[in-house]
């Protein structure tokens, strides 16, 4: 078969295009250390009671003799549990760690305008670990269809200056 | 170049030109011949906006959308 050569030029290209974006993507996860949710435990959905979800909220943890902080997030039909009712508090440039799980049906947690955005599964926990750079509000937003009030399902991450943290909110 | 020409003739009716045959065929001229230039560059521009656009959306949209995973 004769393929004209601007043609035999242009599906090249395209191959060429292919390896640019994987090129890229292999990029950012080697050079720039790009992380994404991966799969860290798998949880009985029906006993949260007995787990740390059994008391969600912010705790405090020394790691490698820093303080860090560990949220415990459960995703319910149609709140963040903490995130709703009363804001995610957690101070400014440290380290916090999410763990969020759902006991009921397939939820989202997204952290509006940032990359921190995982699927809440049944039976799984999903684990982050992130540094929120500035002291402001960010709006946490259900982005997996969970039922007919989804859309209302929404919460709060505040995150505050170290001075003005206040630990009488952590839970044990 | 209607000598040039003239030898793509169809063979059951040579000695007419394909001029004769067709008059609305103004110059006849092989697959090689045929440079389609506009169509290459209307191509080019195509593949440099999605690769600009690609970078964009990557580098800046995703990768610079802090505060991001960091484990």
């Amino acid at each position: 078969m004769h393929i004209h050569k601007f043609e035999q030029f242009w599906i090249k290209l395209s191959f060429v295009l292919i390896a640019f974006f994987v090129a890229t993507v292999v990029y950012g996860f080697v050079a720039m250390d790009l992380k994404v949710i991966g799969d860290h435990a798998t949880i009985d959905p029906q006993n949260l009671a007995d787990t740390k979800f059994g008391n969600p909220g912010v705790r405090e943890v020394t790691r490698n003799g820093q303080t860090e902080y560990e949220v415990y997030v459960q995703t319910i039909q149609f709140a963040f549990n903490p995130g709703t009712a009363q804001p995610i508090e957690v101070p400014v440039d440290t380290r916090v760690t999410f763990y969020i799980t759902s006991p009921d049906v397939l939820h989202g947690f997204d952290v509006a305008g940032t990359n921190l955005n995982t699927m809440a599964i049944p039976g799984q926990v999903a684990k982050f670990t992130t540094i929120f750079p500035e002291v402001r509000e960010y709006g946490i937003v259900c982005n997996e269809y969970c039922g007919p009030a989804h859309h209302v399902m929404e919460g709060k991450i505040k995150v505050v200056p170290k001075s003005e943290f206040d630990k009488s909110n952590l839970v044990e | 170049m209607p000598d040039e020409a003239s030898k793509s003739t169809n063979s059951n009716e040579s000695g007419k030109s394909w001029e004769e045959q067709d008059p609305d065929i103004v110059r006849e001229v092989t697959i090689d011949e045929y440079k389609p230039y506009g169509t290459l560059t209307l191509t080019l521009i195509y593949f440099a906006i999605v690769a600009l656009m690609w970078v964009f959306m990557y580098f800046v949209e995703f990768a610079g959308n802090a505060p991001s995973i960091i484990e």
